[in-house]
């Protein structure tokens, strides 16, 4: 998929979550990440960064799916990491599960998302999931 | 959900607890202490990066233990900005089929659709444990019927 057909993807599903939308000289999501990548700060709303990546996938492939995210943090800071579960209510398939060596399987993936590049790259990455699936 | 729904006492949950106890303090070479011990260092320290949080271990090597499969998870530690809040937010899935154990989805008004993919609860003591354990299991098993 275009670049920028994610990247509006992106801030659009920003817009919405952070109210942006609503506001007269909206903060882009592109802005928010310089700011967010810049401090890193604790009181950060950080979570509207994977919310952002999940509802942009959910808007390009037309569908609804489950999440579950986690902002990893260091003793002071966000570290920029960010966990991700992904299933698919339909099948109830965990799409981010991968299997391991042994009898079990990784149920995460993590990505690093301090750049809007970071978040384009999130969100390829599960389209190509989806499609897998 | 009553315990008397499950399969299984909660004797049982205590004992696969307990159990599940002894399994890290040798797999760690550890002196022996009991789980109360260790709680109550947990109590105070909970929120030091550097104490070693054996919680989720203990909650899904009991739960596996009961199941009788091995299966895999991932553990949030929940954090607010004060720091972390005691609570726990399991996501499990079978690794055979890769399903999501841990799915619910419910709608408060009929439209709206409400997708969650883990289970929660706080441990703030041995009921604690006992309690997410068997909340876990209540989802699970019923995961796995219905599969």
């Amino acid at each position: 998929m275009e670049r920028e057909k994610i990247i509006a993807a992106l801030e659009t599903a920003f817009a919405e979550i952070s109210g942006a939308e609503y506001e007269d000289e909206p903060e882009t999501f592109a802005e928010f990440l310089e700011s967010f990548k810049k401090f890193r700060d604790p009181d950060f709303p950080v979570y509207w960064i994977p919310w952002t990546v999940e509802e942009a996938v959910e808007a390009l492939t037309g569908r609804k799916f489950g999440w579950h995210e986690d902002a990893f943090k260091d003793e002071w800071n966000y570290t920029g990491e960010f966990g991700f579960i992904c299933v698919d209510p339909e099948t109830l398939r965990c799409l981010t599960a991968e299997r391991t060596d042994d009898e079990r399987c990784a149920v995460s993936v993590v990505f690093p998302i301090l750049e809007i590049e970071d978040a384009v790259q999130a969100v390829e990455y599960f389209l190509r999931l989806v499609q897998q699936a | 959900m009553q315990l008397e729904q499950l399969p299984y006492t909660e004797e049982q949950i205590k004992q696969a607890i307990e159990e599940a106890w002894q399994e890290l303090l040798q797999e760690a070479d550890a002196e022996d202490y009991s789980l109360e011990e260790y709680l109550e260092h947990y109590r105070k320290y909970w929120d030091d990066p550097d104490f070693p949080n054996d919680i989720p271990e203990i909650i899904m090597r009991a739960v596996e233990e009961i199941v009788g499969r091995p299966l895999s998870w991932y553990c949030e530690l929940v954090r607010d900005p004060a720091g972390f809040t005691g609570e726990y937010s399991f996501v499990v899935v079978d690794p055979k089929t890769q399903k999501c154990l841990t799915y619910r989805e419910y709608t408060s008004d009929g439209v709206n659709v409400h997708r969650f993919i883990h289970v929660a609860g706080t441990v703030v003591d041995y009921e604690g444990i006992v309690r997410l354990v068997t909340k876990l299991l209540n989802q699970i098993q019923s995961a796995l019927a219905d599969a």
